[in-house]
């Protein structure tokens, strides 16, 4: 049996699946008025379980982006350790994401103030420092300009000055040859020990403010995800050395507490993916279109192959687009006073297969929906969160996002092979069982415009399970 | 927009005056419509790099061709290059600069204005930046009136404007200056584009306001900006739908919701191989419902209602969601999505034989007519 559980700042819905089926389901407050709510939460979900729990997997989104929401709003980061030990944070207090320092390796630095600012408010209000190195490669893998690495030094200890030791570091070219980052990272860290580095690469994908935005969100959530990732570890400790602990992430997939705590941003938009899952999970729909409802939104995404469909490079909830994937959502509000010019209806909007409760407040929109929708699509009515309901059905996913050179098909063939493997290999690292990896997605999209071959290779892969000791 | 405004709905109003920062959002909106449906996600790196150039150096003047002396010395600026690469790598604002000084070193002269070269997609911003950072006048004109992938495209060829003598400048800060005929400079700048990285900021067709006021396609500029409007602040279908009839003369060739989108890839197995869509199929509405078949090739090229040809380039072809009525580009159209199919009539010059023979379906090897030359091969 599996527990997935929901999160926010102040509420965490759980429930206990056994299969496609709904054993039990609970909600617990996290507003610091019950201590240890999400251990209680994890042991009364499992007291009901028969056979035992094999893993509980998280669904940390919500957290996440209130903490990036409350930077965004001006607020000062969080200290995770209060006078005497205490913990300060979640859950029971509001987490708020860090301030970092972000370097671009570029050929060469903006010809004025303001023309190297990211155009995301999000990212400006992240990044408290900024700076540039000389460097970077085209997207063929050329040097467009040499690596300084002693600018790099200057930028880091530029930023230690004021007080900042986690860095973003992106090169523009790194979606193709990363060498540049690997170079300043490893000089850096020869000579700052203490620095935190995160490399623009590791999250792939095209755009250097794209992956600017994905990797500058992943440092400033470094230590929230430490804080909430510990205290989702304890509480699924709680049952047993033999559960083991995941956490639900945007494509759908499920990445290790290891995973999670280095590279947080993966957990972000969690909530949907998860959500579509769910409906799926209870409709037994692998293919469908999912309505999922708010109190005034009706949330649309797609479910094939039992996979939210997802995509990289959207525009985010939290005004940013970063280069990790996400589900294709549309939203629509709903008119309370209208109840008959819906979005769901037949002829002004998507049509659906299923209609889930994803909110509070939502359920009085489903009812409202159901009288006036036809046809008729499934109508989920169930006790259990949907998104936690998803969260417990995950499975281990990569996803990669890379530009390549191929100048034959062979060549491309061979490229796209490795990618793959790559691809299979951290699906395995991200826990799936020995064997069970699969490619669902393999794309090679030639760029336009461009005289020489070059490929965009998307390879997103899963696997199920393997719900062995946490790691 | 200053000194004048730009109502919402207000295509009678006088010529815009000066574009500033504030009015970037309306020119990302308004190219969209423009671009046929390539890069309609935006490019945020470029409004970036225009906002601040603006904010550096203040607003641009926009002014009309008549306004200008029979001499006065214009230049086309425009990107050349793939999308790809600017996303990778967004300027670093000297660009213009670099390009334009080296054409005025080649040509002896100090430009007295810049143009553009196609006003739609990242290009329709390029001339504003570039006005500013130059400290020069912007002429609200351009030579295409869309998005079109060879250099000499345009109605500035079409009248016989040389393209070069020509100067590019990438981000890295590579300089070059072509001097070759009109037909070789695109190929010539292609190899050059590709070695600097896949990207260059262009200034090319050097010409006086006197020979570009046979060559242009005039109020390009404003006419993005009134779009922008429609499209930033208008809420309802109708409404909108109105307004860019009135605006830029947009017809809805169809409605229907998208069931097929379709590459030229291939796919094996798990593995697909597809390049921009390059076709996508609509369905009308009901039993009776028609059949749309949209061609592409980076832009859309074609429109065809059950097997008959209803629109074709260089008229615009684009498609406008009609629930979040926004453009949908290639890069993110998607089955199911419901939407308008609008034809944006393109400039009288292009409804010529040599227009139509330079940038008609035929150019791009559709074997077919343009509607205008009703039915003549």
């Amino acid at each position: 049996m599996r527990i997935g559980i929901r999160t926010s700042a102040s509420t965490a819905h759980g429930v206990l699946m056994d299969g496609g089926a709904v054993v039990s389901a609970a909600t617990a407050p996290l507003d610091g008025s019950a201590p240890g709510a999400l251990t209680a939460l994890t042991t009364g979900l499992a007291a009901a379980a028969s056979p035992e729990v094999d893993s509980v997997t998280w669904d940390v989104s919500s957290v996440l982006e209130e903490a990036l929401e409350r930077a965004s709003e001006g607020r000062a980061p969080s200290s995770l350790v209060g006078p005497g030990g205490l913990s300060l944070v979640w859950p029971g207090s509001p987490v708020v994401a860090q301030h970092v320092a972000a370097v671009r390796v570029v050929p060469r630095s903006p010809a004025a103030p303001g023309l190297g600012a990211h155009p995301s408010s999000l990212v400006r209000s992240l990044v408290s420092w900024r700076g540039t190195v000389t460097g970077g490669h085209d997207l063929f893998g050329n040097e467009l300009a040499a690596l300084d690495l002693d600018a790099a030094l200057r930028c880091a200890e530029q930023a230690a000055l004021a007080g900042l030791t986690t860095l973003a570091i992106t090169a523009t070219g790194a979606c193709n040859r990363a060498i540049h980052e690997e170079s300043v990272a490893a000089w850096l860290l020869e000579r700052i020990p203490r620095l935190r580095l995160c490399l623009s690469h590791e999250s792939g994908g095209l755009g250097l403010l794209e992956r600017e935005a994905t990797t500058v969100v992943n440092a400033a959530l470094l230590d929230v995800a430490e804080n909430v990732v510990a205290e989702c570890e304890q509480a699924t400790s709680a049952l047993g050395d033999g559960v083991s602990c995941w956490f639900a992430t945007g494509d759908g997939g499920r990445v290790s507490a290891k995973r999670l705590r280095w590279f947080p941003v993966v957990g972000l938009a969690a909530t949907a993916a998860s959500a579509l899952i769910g409906a799926a999970t209870l409709s037994g729909s692998r293919d469908a279109v999912v309505g999922l409802t708010g109190p005034a939104m009706i949330t649309v995404g797609q479910v094939r192959g039992g996979l939210p469909h997802v995509e990289a490079d959207l525009p985010r909830r939290i005004g940013v687009r970063m280069t990790t994937p996400q589900p294709v959502l549309t939203f629509s509000a709903v008119d309370p006073a209208s109840p008959t010019a819906h979005p769901l209806n037949e002829h002004s909007g998507p049509t659906v297969d299923v209609v889930a409760v994803l909110d509070e407040g939502g359920r009085e929109v489903a009812d409202q929906l159901r009288r006036h929708v036809h046809p008729g699509p499934t109508w989920l009515r169930s006790p259990a969160d949907i998104a936690a309901v998803g969260a417990a059905h995950t499975e281990a996913s990569a996803w990669l996002d890379l530009l390549i050179p191929a100048e034959t098909t062979d060549e491309l063939d061979r490229l796209q092979a490795r990618a793959e493997q790559q691809a299979l290999t951290l699906v395995a690292s991200n826990g799936a069982r020995p064997g069970t990896e699969r490619v669902v997605k393999s794309s090679a999209a030639a760029v336009g415009y461009l005289r020489a071959s070059l490929y965009r290779l998307q390879v997103r892969a899963t696997g199920l399970p393997d719900d062995g000791p946490a790691r | 927009m200053t000194a004048t405004g730009v109502a919402a709905d207000s295509e009678a109003a006088a010529p815009a005056q000066t574009i500033s920062a504030e009015d970037l959002p309306a020119m990302v909106a308004g190219n969209q419509l423009l671009c046929s449906a390539i890069g309609a996600a935006g490019v945020d790196g470029v409004t970036v790099c225009v906002e601040a150039l603006l904010r550096r150096h203040g607003p641009v003047p926009l002014v009309g061709l008549d306004s200008l002396p029979d001499d006065a010395l214009c230049a086309s600026v425009g990107a050349v290059g793939a999308f790809a690469p600017l996303l990778e790598l967004p300027p670093c604002g000297d660009e213009f600069e670099l390009a334009v000084g080296a054409l005025e070193a080649r040509i002896g002269r100090r430009l007295d204005a810049v143009v553009s070269l196609n006003a739609a997609g990242p290009n329709a911003l390029f001339p504003v930046g570039a006005a500013a950072a130059l400290g020069l006048p912007l002429v609200d004109c351009d030579g295409m009136g869309r998005i079109l992938p060879l250099i000499h495209q345009t109605t500035y060829a079409l009248a016989g404007l040389p393209v070069t003598p020509l100067a590019g400048a990438s981000q890295t800060g590579d300089v070059v200056v072509l001097d070759t005929g009109s037909r070789r400079a695109d190929a010539l700048l292609r190899g050059v584009v590709d070695a600097s990285g896949g990207f260059m900021i262009c200034a090319m067709y050097p010409a006086t306001a006197a020979r570009l006021r046979e060559a242009a396609i005039e109020g390009s500029t404003s006419r993005i900006l009134r779009v922008g409007g429609l499209l930033t602040s208008v809420s309802g279908r109708g409404a909108l739908l109105a307004g860019l009839a009135r605006t830029v003369g947009a017809r809805v060739l169809a409605h229907g919701r998208v069931v097929e989108v379709a590459g030229v890839g291939r796919t094996e197995g798990t593995r697909h191989y597809p390049s921009m869509p390059s076709s996508i199929v609509l369905a009308e509405p009901g039993e009776a419902g028609r059949i749309i078949r949209l061609e592409a090739q980076n832009e859309l090229l074609l429109a065809l209602i059950d097997g008959a040809v209803a629109a074709a380039v260089p008229d615009v072809l684009c498609m406008l969601d009609r629930h979040k009525l926004r453009v949908v580009g290639l890069e993110g159209v998607e089955v199911g999505d419901d939407v308008d199919v609008l034809m944006v009539p393109a400039a009288p010059m292009w409804h010529t034989e040599a227009g139509l023979g330079l940038a008609g379906p035929r150019a791009f090897g559709f074997p077919v007519s343009h509607p205008s030359e009703g039915g003549r091969p």
